[in-house]
């Protein structure tokens, strides 16, 4: 229960942020006649630096702006960082947008073949849980539509449901449960909340501070992209309901 | 369109080649496999942004998915061309020779892989590299024998226009099939050296650029 399974140490992740649109004909023509367009830099994320160690659950709050999606890409691997160190064990699960990887023409059961195997799960691991996958969506009449056709919920369900069910050591979770009826929300919270007593890591972000308050053992609050707080949940969530009222 | 530009092509250049229409019709399949691969290669990350953005998988597969879902239309492409083999049965030679095509398809994929690595990242970092692609296709097209006979370009251009990356392989190919005549040393280094500089260097493009593309997406 106390190895490090995230790893940050002084991490930073800069952006360009471009007057006019990069095109290459432009740039090399513009170095050509030595008058390159410099790109103004700016940092989403600066200097983070933290632990999370094995069946911790942590939860990340922040305004918009702050980082936080911007930290599950990076722990993800999704992008990479510009400065500082990420180590990651284990098998990521990360869940960083509604049906991300599905595509519009596949049917439901195509997309979670594809996600499943995409998240680390074998052909005959898939197989099995096939069903668990799909009762848990609770959209069994709808595997063989293709995902176009999907309402917004459709698709957090069934993206949430693969996410959720392919074991994994770390589960990132961003947001994307807020789409789901609040019926979905519970079930997906009380599935978290069975991963977190089998000892899976997790790292979500959320505008819910109750959500928070319930399921963390720990939070992270992001402001500016800095960590600003890192803690137990009770006296930050405090903090930071006091701030933002 | 294949009936047409041999009717057009066979008149002017009467004589230059024998089997014109095959000749062109190899030039054509293995073109159409060029471009399509190679303008929907390049477009391939900024068209599934989405999936780059959100979830992590090793992203070399998708142009190299672009380039095999454009070999099965090649596949069924070339199956037309089974259907000359009685209607022009002198075009044709069954040698040994047949089984060096596998071999040049493959040559003809790493090819394409290595453009479309190189022009998929660049397309996402700067937008106007799909602009620049389609020009280049089109100034390639006509440096490359697809439509007229090689014999028609003068020393010594021709012998520079079959350095160009795709010009080599698809002369090969002609010579295979056509002829049942194994390239030389000279026609090998023609067909291998442009596409080994091209897998290399679009691979080392890739690497460069490929965490770059993940923050422009």
């Amino acid at each position: 229960m106390s190895e490090p399974i995230v790893h940050l140490e002084c991490v930073g992740k800069s952006f360009r942020r471009f007057e006019r649109p990069p095109f290459l004909l432009r740039n090399l023509l513009g170095a050509l006649v030595g008058r390159s367009q410099k790109p103004k830099e700016f940092w989403p994320l600066r200097e983070i630096s933290f632990e999370i160690r094995q069946g911790e659950t942590t939860g990340i709050i922040g305004q918009n702006g702050s980082g936080k999606s911007t930290l599950l890409r990076l722990i993800a691997g999704a992008a990479y960082p510009n400065e500082g160190h990420i180590a990651v064990r284990g098998r990521i699960a990360p869940l960083l947008a509604l049906g991300a990887g599905f595509h519009p023409d596949m049917t439901g059961t195509e997309c979670v073949e594809v996600n499943g195997i995409a998240l680390g799960l074998s052909r005959s691991d898939l197989a099995a849980r096939m069903g668990a996958i799909v009762d848990f969506a609770e959209i069994p009449e709808f595997m063989q539509t293709p995902v176009r056709f999907y309402s917004s919920g459709m698709l957090a369900r069934l993206g949430f449901s693969v996410a959720a069910h392919t074991d994994p050591d770390l589960l990132l979770v961003d947001e994307v449960l807020a789409v789901g009826d609040h019926a979905f929300q519970q079930k997906c919270m009380d599935r978290i909340a069975a991963l977190r007593k089998q000892g899976t890591t997790i790292l979500f972000v959320s505008h819910d501070a109750s959500a928070v308050a319930r399921l963390c053992d720990r939070v992270l609050w992001l402001r500016d992209g800095q960590l600003h707080r890192d803690g137990r949940p009770g006296p930050i969530l405090e903090e930071y309901l006091k701030v933002y009222s | 369109m294949m009936g047409i530009l041999s009717l057009v092509f066979t008149q002017v250049f009467r004589g230059a080649t024998p089997h014109f229409p095959i000749y062109l019709l190899i030039g054509l399949i293995v073109w159409q496999w060029f471009t399509n691969a190679v303008t929907s290669g390049t477009q391939v990350f900024v068209a599934h942004g989405d999936i780059i953005k959100r979830t992590v998988f090793a992203r070399q597969a998708l142009p190299m998915a672009t380039v095999l879902s454009y070999a099965i239309n090649f596949a069924i492409e070339s199956l037309v061309l089974l259907v000359f083999v009685p209607i022009f049965p002198d075009a044709f030679r069954l040698t040994p020779a047949l089984l060096l095509v596998p071999l040049l398809l493959v040559l003809l994929a790493l090819l394409l892989v290595g453009i479309t690595l190189a022009t998929s990242v660049l397309n996402v970092v700067y937008r106007d590299v799909a602009y620049i692609v389609n020009t280049a296709i089109l100034l390639l097209n006509w440096l490359t024998p697809v439509f007229y006979p090689i014999e028609v370009i003068p020393q010594p251009y021709r012998s520079i226009l079959l350095w160009n990356p795709i010009g080599g392989i698809l002369q090969a190919l002609r010579g295979v099939v056509m002829q049942g005549r194994a390239p030389t040393a000279l026609e090998w280094a023609m067909a291998v050296g442009p596409t080994a500089l091209v897998l290399l260097g679009g691979w080392a493009i890739f690497r460069r650029y490929e965490r770059m593309a993940l923050d422009y997406v």
